[in-house]
């Protein structure tokens, strides 16, 4: 990679995190910064205070499963967490366990994972790993930013007046009917609605991104494949989110109105809606993995020093994904289409294998003859791999229609898809966060930490959830808060799980802390990467980089390229080049 | 230097037509559509409208005159196929998609493909409850089942709509029971007697069923184009409003819904397609009368 | 910084108007490589927006279609209120403002000011006469007989059981519609505005007007659709 003289240089710039008008006018400037990192690092910082306000929620209702609720022949009461402990308390207990799950995951899904990886990271490394000085609308982008903030506050109000029990879904007629006395249900499905503008002006600002403001030599296949996942992502989010936000208009005036689409007291039909809802939530399921996936290919052939695999295989299964996902959405309600839709959403709901498979297979052989570094994000991305294929594989008896009939609602799917978006994404977040985080903040983390604690994510998740799988055949059912005795045993050990895991968190929110605090300098570019975040320093410039860059190698020519501000003798290049 | 989007650069303001940017290289001009162009697509816009209400216009007139009714995809598939040539020309010219980069269509095209998903799949189901398996087969009660709407009634404060109880009945039907009741009331305040009579409601809904036609008598045509025997409203009528269809005035047997007994247009062939299970409560009237469907 | 520090000396030795917002004063982004990447940049996020539009629009028109497709003889009987001469009339105002909004853009990019401020004024009172057209003659007429959406709905004279329900699609989706139509409007006063006070769009600057008029080509591209599904069909 060479630099070219331009006009534009910016040699003597600090960092973009340099402080420069006193605390208000800091303050003052990052909130009205069009800067692309700043915006990035906002929405990581309100992404993950979300994700703490939704694992409280997961905590609690974990916590509340720990035992059976039973009323024993003396009227005591044994179990019950919520409310005070009296016969007529249960359905009141019921009735918070009700809104604590739904809070978790209209939380979760609406303001931290969507917007996770893909506002988070994506914004502050999609620019940079372009060669671009910012995304292409950067007002837009802080104005997408402050649409989430207002949508997440309404998300926030809703709960602090008590809450929703309608499930994250906000399935008719619970959202029509529930609550009628307030205004909360209202006031979150508004939140949902905000969350998708947000959603939809950061995937427009990227499409544009990447179709206009690549650097000089950088063709499509040029692309890191996180931009290839990245885009795809926006795809999706650009063509259905729009369909949510006429969903949820209907939905409220349904609500406020009675207006009768989905009311079969007046002639409407709520299957309608749960068409509406998936037409955008199942395509949203990619946009919460795609990224992930992203991430778990730059993770792997930096860390394994590794050419990728099957480079155009893994960009073009990305948007194959986009596609299948527009077709496939049926299969979150085959116990409520009739038989024909079912069967033919069912058909097409194996399409989805194809493209994950080709990935993961890719991946794996990326990994063979690799030189595999063991540190944090490499442990993440193997995890994932695991993860990721464990929840791909249990996807195919609930998408075969026999089988859905009897595991739908159950824990099988809780566990299905917290093993795809938990054991997928938020591992491949927390991979991508320490793997970018020298880049973002210029320090480095404690690595033996970082370790620790992702041997205890993976040792805490396995156990909250491979125990729900069984749950689940067993016959367990989704969002109860009470059980037969027998399955104590398996909620008692997901529950210690739960806890396994906030342990893991716990440990990397004090190493993130303490890197922030007294963390060694990072060098610019201390995994030996060589796509173009790698390229500028650690944290980057005001405008990312000295000069206008010029792309002239591949983004994983290890064999041939010493990667930029690294030393030889540190990352050597093969003797022979590998054939391949 | 602070990370400002507005540290411009002024491009040479010396305007040249052929390179209006002034940016040198890779410039490729932007098409500026002729005017006559834009006249021709404005003019041709403007005929497919008025061929499109005119066809439109046209099957009511072959109706009227001719009492032959044309089927109902064919409507559709004519007045969509002229407003997708309208939205063609308003696309490839106005917007200017045709002198565009490819780029942009393509955007239209994978959008458009996504609308189509939307549409297909989603019909499919709706349009498909019963074709695989009987069961699946429902007799829902046409108008809906009313019920939600008598819980309206004392649940909702936050809503902004009527709390009405229709007392489980759809809400046309309600509707038009009100307003027979209301009629009734008012022949008998003309008659001095504060509760209506047999006789009073008798002139309250003749009264009722001559507003009802009187819409169509001014237009001189029918109500109905999709006429169905089971609800048949001519039998009410003198001769002269009479459906040609002679066979049509055979009366029919009507459900007594409500205290309307012989004015309950509730009712309709069999429809399937619904949400099972949905709509089998509080449907009695429903399934008892509900013929096979039978179209004309 | 919110303007240019500097006018370009080229234009104050011609004599030329020396406002920042002066089409002939204008530049581009820092980001971007020179104008016309900023130019397609720009009209490539419209048309994506136009997309999401489309889609918006594509809830409505799926819920016309299953409904339609499940009760045809409401579908009929509701279309029977409607009016088709205030829907053709509506539908020629349409047709015309695209038209003069379309040569405004051309106006623009010869550098035309005068005629770009007298398409977008037609253009503007179109939106205006289609607005009140809708209310007037349409909205407030309907209303107050009673033929309103759902619960609302308290016309005693239904043909049909499911009348309800076309209703609430008919105010659903031309209610969206005409919300569409106000919000292109005030774009197209904002371009008129600028337009007015600071001749801001030329041969090299008319992004915004460009924009603007797609929006409002595609509020006519939904009606185009609407007019035929609401008020021609029997």
């Amino acid at each position: 990679m060479t630099t070219a003289e331009t006009t534009h240089d910016h040699h003597d710039e600090g960092s973009y995190l340099t402080p420069k008008y006193g605390v208000m006018g800091t303050i003052w400037d990052w909130m009205t910064t069009v800067d692309h990192k700043k915006i990035g690092v906002m929405y990581l910082f309100a992404v993950l205070f979300m994700f703490f306000l939704g694992g409280v929620a997961a905590l609690a209702v974990r916590l509340e499963l720990l035992e059976p609720v039973r009323v024993a022949a003396d009227g005591t009461i044994t179990g019950q967490l919520f409310g005070p402990a009296n016969p007529e308390s249960i359905a009141t207990g019921n009735n918070i366990f009700n809104r604590l799950f739904t809070l978790h995951g209209a939380i979760m899904v609406f303001m931290f994972i969507i917007p996770s990886v893909p506002a988070a990271l994506g914004n502050f490394f999609l620019p940079l790993m372009l060669g671009a000085k910012d995304v292409a609308f950067p007002r837009l982008n802080l104005f997408s930013w402050y649409i989430y903030v207002v949508g997440s506050l309404f998300g926030v109000f809703s709960i602090i007046l008590g809450g929703v029990d309608t499930g994250w879904t906000f399935y008719t007629p619970y959202s029509t009917t529930t609550d009628a006395d307030h205004w909360r249900v209202l006031l979150m499905v508004l939140a949902a609605f905000v969350l998708g503008f947000s959603s939809i002006l950061t995937g427009l600002n990227f499409i544009v991104t990447t179709h206009k403001l690549r650097a000089p030599g950088m063709g499509w296949f040029d692309m890191p494949l996180f931009i290839w996942a990245i885009y795809a992502t926006s795809i999706i989010q650009v063509l259905a989110t729009p369909v949510i936000g006429i969903t949820l208009l209907l939905l409220i005036f349904e609500r406020l109105f009675k207006v009768g689409i989905f009311d079969p007291a007046l002639g409407g039909d709520p299957v309608l809606y749960q068409h509406f809802f998936w037409f955008y939530s199942h395509p949203v399921v990619y946009v919460m993995i795609l990224p992930g996936m992203g991430i778990i290919s730059e993770i792997l052939s930096v860390h394994a020093r590794k050419h990728i695999f099957g480079y155009r295989a893994i960009a073009f299964s990305s948007l194959g994904i986009a596609a299948v996902s527009f077709i496939v959405w049926g299969h979150h309600m085959f116990t409520a289409m009739g038989e024909l839709a079912s069967t033919i959403f069912s058909a097409l709901t194996f399409l989805v294998a194809i493209p994950t498979a080709i990935k993961m297979f890719n991946w794996i052989a990326t990994l063979y003859k690799g030189s595999i570094a063991i540190n944090t994000p490499m442990l993440y991305a193997l995890s994932f791999l695991f993860l990721f294929s464990i929840g791909g594989l249990t996807g195919l008896p609930l998408g075969a229609l026999a089988t859905d009939l009897h595991l739908h609602d159950s824990y099988f799917v809780v566990a299905h898809f917290h093993y795809t978006m938990m054991g997928g994404t938020v591992i491949a977040f927390l991979g991508g966060i320490h793997h970018w985080w020298p880049k973002m903040f210029g320090r480095m983390y404690n690595e033996r930490a970082g370790m620790i604690g992702c041997v205890l994510v993976f040792i805490g998740f396995n156990l909250t959830f491979m125990t729900q799988f069984f749950l689940g055949t067993q016959g367990m059912p989704r969002r109860y808060a009470s059980y037969i005795d027998e399955f104590q045993t398996l909620h008692v050990l997901s529950t210690y799980g739960s806890w396994i895991l906030l342990a893991g968190f716990l440990v990397h929110l004090f190493n993130f802390i303490h890197s922030l605090v007294a963390g060694p300098k990072a060098p610019p570019n201390p995994w030996g990467g060589l796509t173009l975040e790698w390229e500028t320093e650690s944290p980057p410039i005001e405008h990312n980089f000295h000069h206008e860059v010029l792309v002239q190698h591949g983004p994983y020519d290890f064999d041939t390229v010493v990667p930029p501000h690294c030393d030889e003798r540190e990352f050597p290049l093969p003797e022979t080049p590998a054939s391949h | 230097m602070s990370h400002s989007i507005d540290d411009v650069h002024i491009p040479n303001p010396d305007f040249d037509p052929t390179d209006p940017h002034a940016t040198g290289q890779g410039h490729h001009g932007h098409h500026i559509i002729s005017a006559p162009t834009l006249m021709i697509v404005l003019l041709l816009l403007l005929f497919f409208t008025a061929l499109t209400v005119g066809l439109s216009r046209g099957e009511v007139w072959v109706q009227d005159t001719f009492d032959i009714i044309l089927p109902n995809w064919l409507n559709i598939i004519i007045a969509m196929s002229i407003s997708v040539i309208k939205a063609t020309l308003v696309g490839a010219y106005f917007m200017g998609l045709r002198f565009d980069k490819a780029l942009n269509s393509i955007i239209m095209l994978v959008c458009l493909a996504a609308v189509v998903c939307f549409l297909f799949f989603t019909a499919i189901d709706l349009g498909n409850r019963d074709s695989v398996s009987a069961v699946r087969a429902t007799v829902p009660t046409p108008g809906g089942t009313g019920e939600g709407l008598d819980k309206t009634a004392d649940r909702f404060s936050t809503a902004l709509s009527p709390r009405i109880s229709t007392n489980r009945m759809p809400i046309t039907e309600f509707r038009r029971t009100e307003r027979l009741n209301e009629l009734a009331l008012k022949q008998a305040e003309d008659h001095g007697r504060i509760e209506p009579n047999d006789e009073d409601k008798a002139a309250g809904e003749a009264e009722f069923w001559r507003i009802y036609y009187q819409g169509y008598v001014d237009k001189g045509k029918h109500p109905h184009r999709h006429e169905h025997d089971e609800h048949n409203y001519f039998t009410k009528l003198p001769d002269h409003f009479a459906h040609h269809d002679d066979d049509a005035l055979e009366p029919v047997s009507r459900p007594d819904v409500a205290g309307v007994a012989d004015s309950s247009p509730n009712f309709s062939f069999r429809r399937t397609g619904k949400t099972p299970g949905l709509f089998s409560e509080g449907s009695e009237h429903a399934s008892d009368h509900a013929a096979p469907a039978s179209d004309h | 910084m919110a303007t240019i520090d500097a006018p370009n000396p080229d234009i104050q030795a011609t004599g030329a108007q020396t406002h920042p917002l002066y089409w002939k004063n204008r530049g581009f982004a820092h980001h971007f490589r020179n104008a016309d990447e900023q130019f397609d940049a720009c009209k490539l996020g419209m048309w994506l927006f136009l997309s999401t539009e489309i889609l918006l629009f594509a809830g409505i028109f799926c819920a016309y279609a299953i409904f339609r497709m499940l009760y045809p003889e409401a579908w009929a009987a509701g279309s029977h209120h409607l009016d088709w001469r205030f829907g053709g009339l509506n539908t020629v105002i349409l047709l015309l403002s695209s038209w003069t909004v379309a040569s405004g853009v051309r106006a623009a990019q010869l550098g035309n000011n005068a005629a770009l401020i007298r398409n977008l004024v037609i253009t503007l009172i179109c939106a205006g006469l289609f607005v009140f057209i809708k209310l007037y003659f349409e909205y407030i007429p309907k209303l107050s007989a009673g033929k309103a959406p759902g619960t609302f709905f308290s016309y005693p004279y239904a043909h049909d059981p499911h009348e309800p329900l076309w209703w609430s699609i008919y105010y659903i989706g031309t209610g969206i519609h005409a919300l569409h139509v106000l919000i292109g409007a005030g774009l197209l006063i904002w371009v008129l505005v600028r337009a007015i006070r600071y001749e801001a769009y030329g041969p090299t600057e008319y992004t915004m007007v460009e924009n603007s008029a797609l929006y409002w080509h595609l509020v006519d591209l939904i009606w185009i659709f609407l007019f035929p599904l609401l008020y021609l069909i029997h």
